[in-house]
């Protein structure tokens, strides 16, 4: 019998060789990086950021917390000696203490990672189940609409997110996987631990965004909340504002096979 | 823009209009007049009958630190004159009430249930008032935006229900659907109550998404606040960013150059055209045209690609910024926009001609969902939902801003208001979307994309204003001496246009209405704010 091949005929932009190893686009540059050495410690980049998810820790040394960067560029076009630049990021992490890092100025070179991992991230089990297939159920609280519109963009032709086995449904009875966005607003939050006891088990929760990530730019305020995983159990967080269809597809897809796709720095900008 | 004391009936007007010739850069006037409560309706009825104005956004903020007062805003726009006329009165802090507009202007009714949620401020006479904004479970007597208010403190959820409207009848029922959806949409909550498959009425419940942005934005820096205004809403990143960005370039007397003018245009069309893209790509995917929506979502996919491509972020986020723009477009980002135009032109025709060629499309379309020119006016309803319906509205040419004061822009309307009107009024304004990248490329010269960095603080308030895709958004900024945000408002096109849904539904079937509400596509979060 003939073997029917898909890629053939339809010829899809990001094939599955794309996402495991195209470079990252201009867009993929997504949350900010030292390149090189000359940061100054003059703390304007700090200073700037609307959500604190650059900070400098006591010994100067400065810290990223992309659960929290809305990729604003606002200290990238601050930066005097222009060390620090928007740089790949990270996928996806199972756990939010992953997406913060400590930058070091005195190691980076062009073979060498500027900033590094505080901890080696691993499958869970529960990833492993749904190696294969993931049935999802996208549900919005409170997020700009942008986060939306990406994970609505995974299952259109140009992604076409159902020949990684990732389709979405329309009843959480039906689902897998949870996609939240948003930081989870007051008047949300009930809807979403409903929505989260419909589902059966085993069931994954994944957070899609930098609100649902750590609340965002709303976020910690008495209408807006501190994230996803101050109601529920978060197993994936991707962060991004909003995280490109390819961020998103790329990190299911590591984390499917219990790899977490961690795009290599590159300093060429 | 100038103030002149206390209007009291419509000659007053006329004499404030005429009398005001202090022009902005071409640009549409914003003219600022005093008045007092008790003339409020009087005035806005002969705003609204004799010159044909529009209620376009009321807000409220509290003064009481000042001078013991809450201070209540009106704002219509006049097109015969090409002026939004801002009318403020001031309510005594010892008895907060004000006469309700919504009895004989029913686009009024949201924005005084909103002042009375947030400020508790009573419309007296307000025929609905029940909570529009905070929802059941939020306390009685906390309102979040007085200046009292303790924004560290917890808010206990309260018992509390939310009384829908009954219909009452043999062989009525209910369908309550939402708010987590089906599809991969925002969340609200929808009430229908029909006969067999008729919808009789059907009730809208948002704010689910409330964030507190208009909250937020106090005491933020300029730059932060054009940050936050990207996000209200991420398809009108741009729009939102641009309406903000003009209110305090107003505010503070901030002259963009010229290249700035133009890319502004260029950005807002670009997100114009992949807003609409998604639009027909959703309202082709609910008549189960599954070939149409997929090339539509394949030509919105090219869209984001190139703004991905000439700004770094497919939503073109962190581009706009009070002053001009944050970042330019390379030569080369020009001639790539240029060059795609010509291509994309061609596919959105065939994309048209083979949506409208099919008869079973074009039956369900037709006459599906249809709003009158007579509700779509009374509604204020903005954008190409009132311009499918027949209104004339359109911010770019009734109140020009930026690089449209340059561009004879023609105004398009339909006549139908169907969902059918609503689709070809898309494929339209792509068209000329498209038309104004290219007049706004090809006279573009070098130069800066920032004006001047020294302001001074001219007015210490100021209104913007914005086509955005989904009609005209208000913003509204109040600057310190400090150059921060002391306080911001907005009228989003959602806010207007969602109170025309249901009539829009009236007499049509249960099934129809995710094609009405796609042919809406109105935006939830810019909504809810
Ligand atoms: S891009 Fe914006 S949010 Fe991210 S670290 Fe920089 S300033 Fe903060
Ligand atoms: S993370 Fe950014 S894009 Fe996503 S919902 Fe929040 S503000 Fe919008």
């Amino acid at each position: 019998m003939r073997k029917f091949r898909c890629k053939r005929i339809c010829r899809p932009k990001v094939t599955i060789k794309d996402l495991d190893r195209r470079p990252p686009s201009y867009a993929d540059r997504w949350a900010p990086m030292l390149a090189g050495n000359g940061c100054s410690g003059c703390m304007a980049c700090a200073e700037v950021c609307p959500t604190g998810a650059i900070a400098f820790n006591n010994s100067g040394q400065i810290l990223f917390k992309h659960d929290a960067c809305i990729a604003c560029r606002a200290c990238t076009d601050l930066c005097e000696p222009g060390v620090l630049i928007l740089g790949p990021g990270i996928g996806g992490a199972v756990t939010r203490s992953e997406l913060s890092y400590v930058g070091s100025t005195d190691k980076a070179s062009a073979d060498e990672p500027a900033i590094r991992p505080l901890k080696t991230p691993g499958p869970s089990k529960t990833i492993k189940i749904f190696a294969k297939s993931m049935h999802v159920r996208e549900v919005d609280c409170g997020s700009c609409n942008a986060c939306e519109l990406e994970i609505a963009a995974i299952s259109n032709p140009v992604y076409d997110a159902e020949r990684f086995g990732i389709s979405f449904v329309a009843s959480p009875r039906h689902a897998d996987v949870l996609f939240v966005t948003g930081s989870v607003t007051r008047q949300m939050e009930l809807a979403l631990n409903k929505t989260m006891a419909a589902t059966p088990s085993p069931k994954l929760v994944v957070a899609v965004g930098a609100c649902a990530c750590s609340g965002g730019l709303f976020g910690n305020t008495q209408f807006a909340g501190a994230g996803v995983d101050a109601s529920i159990k978060v197993d994936i967080y991707i962060p991004g504002c909003p995280p490109s269809p390819r961020a998103i597809l790329s990190s299911i897809r590591g984390l499917q096979r219990g790899t977490i796709t961690r795009s290599e720095h590159d300093h060429s900008r | 823009m100038a103030t002149t004391k206390c209007i009291r009936n419509t000659e007053d007007i006329m004499r404030v209009i005429l009398g005001n010739t202090n022009e902005y850069h071409g640009e549409a006037r914003e003219i600022v007049t005093d008045s007092e409560l008790a003339f409020l309706p009087e005035l806005a009825l002969g705003i609204v009958e004799k010159l044909n104005g529009t209620l376009q956004f009321i807000f409220a903020e509290d003064n009481r630190s000042q001078n013991n007062a809450f201070s209540l805003h009106h704002v219509f726009s006049i097109p015969s004159h090409r002026c939004m006329l801002h009318v403020m009165s001031e309510i005594p802090a010892d008895t907060p009430e004000f006469p309700s507009l919504a009895l004989r202007l029913p686009s009024a009714n949201w924005h005084e249930r909103k002042i009375a949620d947030m400020l508790g401020l009573t419309p007296v006479g307000h025929p609905d008032p029940r909570r529009l904004v905070l929802h059941e479970d939020w306390p009685e007597g906390l309102y979040p935006w007085r200046t009292d208010f303790d924004q560290t403190q917890a808010v206990p959820r309260v018992e509390g229900t939310y009384m829908f409207h009954k219909i009452d009848g043999e062989g009525v029922f209910e369908i309550p659907v939402g708010p987590v959806h089906a599809g991969i949409i925002e969340p609200g909550h929808f009430r229908f109550s029909s006969v067999g498959e008729k919808i009789l009425y059907l009730e809208l419940r948002l704010f689910y998404k409330h964030r507190g942005i208009e909250r937020f934005m106090e005491g933020r820096s300029l730059l932060e606040g054009a940050i936050a205004a990207e996000r209200i809403s991420g398809d009108e990143t741009i729009a939102n960013a641009v309406a903000y960005s003009q209110a305090v370039e107003r505010a503070l007397g901030l002259a963009i150059p010229e290249r700035a003018k133009r890319l502004r245009a260029v950005l807002l069309e670009l997100e114009r055209t992949h807003c609409h893209l998604a639009d027909i790509g959703g309202a082709v995917t609910d008549v189960a045209f599954a070939v149409g929506a997929a090339k539509a979502a394949i030509l919105r996919e090219k869209v984001l690609d190139l703004c991905e491509r000439i700004s770094g972020s497919r939503f073109m986020r962190g581009m706009i910024v009070p002053g001009g723009l944050r970042r330019d477009l390379n030569n080369r980002a020009v001639l790539q926009v240029a060059n795609f135009i010509e291509v994309e032109l061609c596919a959105v025709q065939e994309l048209e001609s083979s949506i409208f060629s099919r008869s079973s499309i074009v039956d369900r379309f037709t006459r599906t969902g249809s709003l009158s020119a007579e509700h779509a006016l009374k509604l204020g309803v903005v954008g190409p939902i009132a311009r499918a319906s027949g209104v004339p509205v359109d911010a770019r040419i009734n109140y020009p801003y930026g690089f449209y004061t340059m561009y004879p822009l023609g105004l398009i309307t339909r006549s139908e208001g169907d969902v059918a009107s609503r689709v070809k009024l898309k494929f339209d304004e792509i068209r000329q979307s498209l038309a104004v990248i290219k007049a706004a490329l090809d006279g573009i010269e070098q130069g800066a994309i920032y004006g001047d960095d020294e302001a001074t603080i001219i007015h210490s308030q100021a209104l913007g204003w914005v086509e955005a895709p989904r009609g005209q958004a208000i913003c509204w900024v109040e600057i310190t001496e400090t150059s921060k945000i002391a306080q911001c408002r907005w009228r989003t096109p959602s806010f207007s246009n969602w109170p025309a849904l249901p009539l829009a539904l009236q007499g049509d079937i249960v099934p129809d209405f995710p094609l009405v509400n796609k042919s809406f596509n109105l935006s939830y979060a810019g909504n809810d704010l």
